[in-house]
């Protein structure tokens, strides 16, 4: 058995797909080189309204009340691939008919699936015509599904009749016998041939006689009656597909706005999500691109001056398919980040993975949940800044300040487990916590006998009471960020505070003093 | 008449069930797990930081509380916990940690600002700091959540609303997570269930020669007394003039180095916890004891 998806005026469906408020509008999608435009898909509104495929924009503009838009290929193409997950997450025998016709280079409407076995799983085949119709709603497209037993009559039903229509071993003759010849995809020759043998319906061509047809019509007649009888028998090519998880949307007027931005982007990542569930993913890298252009109250060569691209990369420590946590993160990313001009297309690409597989341990406390994590991060590199939210990271060096700063992952601190580090264990280390000062406080210092005595702070005079020292350290000359500095830990008092243990240094370069930071 | 009391309170109860569940019935208080901080001392003294409620270390500069706070953080990530550090003035040292037993990996480090810092960027800081921890509190899953605002000064620190305590003490309130206030004076008032107040003693300084943990290595003629002091943030050499190189350590001028840290804990407050039968006073008493930090073993005197 097999399973044929069908998108009437695809087109205009993949355009709706993104915009679903046009769905309630009339439209009609023109194509061509200006100004010879022409339609070439229009919704069931804007046929009611007389329009028909083929009619130039100049006649379309005489509806009032349509509205007229460009053909987006990107849109067609993302719309194709999202009929083919939908069609994935039913069989992995999936036909690509746009493959199958030579030299097309345009997104197929057309999906034709094997669906034997599917029944030990879904039950009849209606019921399984419509949960392939219901998956096909949720990418955004209302498609027409038809079920036969071989593909070509598959294809035929669901190019004639609308929603979803299951013909049984034996009855597809019947079944086909209403509909057009020009579903058969002849040649146009053939086709006035046939029109002009009165020749109408596919019952008509049915019914001749197989020799006398053969030798008017060849070999391409006898193939396009069985056609039309729905006997032919072929095996299915099935199509590799890709994992490209992207949606574009090209805006008619840019937009200067984030919120309305947001609002598009949560349509897109809505349709990234859908096929990310149908193909059972889930994306662990979101990659945002952005056609910024200038303000309408520029010229058009300014506008054009000012045509730049502006992208951000999002890295998830976790793999997710939570839409509102990609757009929450997106939001917060965009507001701290702005794109420097109003926006005329949008790019979102995700990078599919295996889900993550939430195995923690029974007794090991449970760590903050990935998603929400991510989100009070972008949250706080918000307020503070994205360099100073992390886990710091000791370097190998003996510079001071010798760390960086990484992104925090909860689960790559939970995976590891409790480790027994016990305290002190690092050879010759002291475990008196410092409160460094960033940057060091430059401090004016008294020595006596080569020892400091006095030292200046804040205003403030300290005496000296005890002090250890000095000690070398230098390294890095090679480098520009050499260092070179002697170090004391000195006891301050002065006669209204406590002491305070302090760690100074003198900076043989500049021969300058400063308070690196606290013993506390 | 106790039947009668007891009748329609429960009736009373009944009737206003759907809009305030319990109305006449107390909440029955469950007393919170304490987490031990590692220092013997402490955990005697307190019984442990407790978890679902708001603790204050307080301590003036050189109190030994930033000493104490890093023992709490590495033996709440000996439990697998996840800590997260609210840094007010951005004075946390990664090295001085890892020395601790804390596990950089497993900490999450917010550096909110620098310590001179006029008054009005101060107070920026500190609300940014106020914020990344409700943020922190909210997001929920944390062994502990750090406020640091120890060398915040007294006048801004008081600025802070009470309320903000208060929210504070709700989000944390029935979870695992213990929040730790690390400031100069206590803030919080009734918010906290606990406050610790460090105060300095003295300090010890002892002849290098002692300090078997810190000199490991010697360089020359050992019984001239010149030594490296290799640390993990580098080899330092004591010298009596400015050596010309790095590689001819100088003979010893000052065989001394800082030891120990002595410093007082006094135990402000401890509402509601286990330990609350062992001090003389049902709520609030004020006690003491003399505690060790030493500078290379520090607090190991103390552990149980």
């Amino acid at each position: 058995m097999f399973a044929c998806i069908y998108v009437p005026d695809f087109p205009a469906q993949a355009l709706t797909r993104v915009s679903p408020e046009l769905r309630d509008q009339a439209i009609a999608v023109l194509d061509g080189t200006p100004p010879l435009l022409t339609v070439i898909a229009a919704n069931p509104r804007a046929r009611d309204m007389g329009i028909q495929v083929s009619m130039t924009k100049l006649h379309a503009e005489a509806c009032a009340g349509l509205q007229l838009l460009r053909r987006s290929l990107l849109q067609e193409a993302a719309a194709h691939d999202a009929l083919l997950d939908s069609a994935s997450s039913f069989s992995p025998r999936v036909e690509d008919t746009q493959l199958r016709t030579p030299g097309s280079h345009l997104p197929g409407d057309t999906i034709i699936l094997d669906i034997s076995g599917l029944n030990r799983l879904l039950g009849s085949a209606a019921k399984i015509a419509h949960e392939i119709f219901s998956a096909v709603s949720k990418m955004g497209l209302i498609a027409n599904v038809a079920i036969a037993d071989n593909p070509d009559a598959a294809m035929h039903l669901a190019r004639g009749f609308l929603g979803v229509t299951v013909a049984a071993p034996g009855t597809e003759a019947r079944r086909l016998a209403t509909l057009p010849v020009t579903l058969l995809g002849a040649a146009p020759a053939m086709l006035e041939t046939l029109e002009s043998w009165g020749i109408h319906d596919f019952g008509s061509l049915a019914a001749l006689p197989e020799v006398a047809l053969s030798q008017r019509l060849g070999q391409e007649g006898l193939r396009l009656q069985k056609l039309a009888c729905g006997s032919t028998r072929r095996t299915l090519v099935p199509a590799e597909m890709p994992l490209k998880f992207e949606e574009t949307f090209e805006l008619e007027d840019a937009l200067e706005l984030l919120e309305p931005l947001a609002f598009l982007l949560n349509r897109m990542l809505e349709q990234i999500c859908a096929r990310l569930l149908a193909r059972s993913l889930a994306a662990n890298e979101m990659r945002l691109a952005l056609e910024l252009t200038g303000y309408e109250d520029q010229s058009a060569a300014e506008q054009e001056a000012r045509k730049t691209a502006y992208e951000r990369t999002f890295q998830f420590p976790v793999p997710m398919q939570d839409c509102r946590t990609f757009l929450k993160l997106l939001q917060l990313d965009l507001a701290a980040h702005p794109p420097g001009g109003p926006v005329k297309k949008i790019l979102l690409a995700a990078k599919a993975v295996p889900p993550r597989f939430a195995q923690s341990g029974l007794f090991l406390p449970q760590g903050p949940a990935p998603e929400r994590l991510e989100l009070t991060l972008a949250r706080i590199r918000g307020i503070v800044g994205d360099e100073r939210v992390g886990s710091p990271e000791l370097l190998d060096t003996h510079a001071p300040e010798g760390f960086r700063m990484r992104s925090f992952h909860s689960n790559n601190s939970t995976s590891k487990g409790a480790k027994d580090v016990t305290p002190g264990s690092v050879r010759g280390s002291s475990r008196t916590a410092m409160r460094i000062f960033r940057p060091p406080l430059q401090t004016k210092v008294q020595l006596k006998q080569g020892m400091p005595s006095r030292l200046f702070l804040h205003g403030q005079r300290h005496q000296v009471t005890a002090a250890a020292g000095p000690w070398r350290r230098s390294g890095g000359w090679w480098t520009e960020h050499g260092w070179t500095r002697d170090e004391w830990d000195l006891e301050l008092r002065t006669n209204e505070t406590s002491p305070v243990l302090v760690r100074v240094y003198r900076d043989l370069t500049s021969a300058k003093w400063f308070v690196e930071g606290s013993f506390d | 008449m106790l039947n009668l009391a007891s009748d329609l309170r429960s009736r009373v109860e009944a009737a206003l069930e759907h809009r305030i569940p319990h109305a006449l019935t107390p909440i029955q208080r469950t007393t919170p797990e304490l987490m031990p901080t590692g220092i013997g001392s402490v955990d005697t003294l307190t019984g442990g930081i407790p978890l679902g409620c708001l603790t204050e270390i307080c301590g003036t500069e050189s109190s030994g509380r930033t000493s104490v706070l890093m023992a709490i953080i590495a033996q709440s990530m000996r439990r697998g916990e996840i800590c997260a550090l609210v840094d007010a003035s951005d004075a946390f040292d990664p090295q001085s940690a890892t020395n601790a037993g804390v596990e950089l990996e497993k900490l999450l480090w917010v550096r909110c600002g620098r310590v001179n810092l006029d008054d009005s960027t101060r107070s920026a800081r500190i609300e940014s700091a106020l914020k990344c921890t409700d943020l922190l509190l909210q997001a929920g899953g944390f062994g502990l959540v750090v406020l640091d605002l120890a060398d915040t000064p007294v006048s801004a620190a008081r600025r802070i609303p009470l309320t903000t305590w208060f929210r504070f003490r709700r989000a944390v309130e029935h979870t695992k997570t213990a929040l730790v206030v690390l400031e100069e004076q206590p803030h919080a008032k009734s918010c906290a269930s606990l406050v610790m107040e460090f105060t300095v003693a003295q300090s010890t300084w002892t002849e290098a020669a002692e300090q078997r943990g810190t000199i490991i290595g010697v360089h020359g003629d050992a019984l001239e007394g010149v030594s490296f002091r290799v640390t993990s943030q580098g080899v330092a050499v004591p010298f009596e003039r400015p050596a010309s190189s790095f590689e001819t350590p100088q003979r010893w001028n000052t065989p001394r180095l800082l030891s120990a840290m002595h410093v007082h804990l006094q135990v402000m407050r401890s509402r509601g916890l286990r330990e609350m039968q062992k001090f003389p006073a049902q709520s609030e008493r004020v006690h003491s004891q003399l505690l060790s930090c030493s500078a290379s073993e520090p607090l190991a005197g103390l552990e149980a």
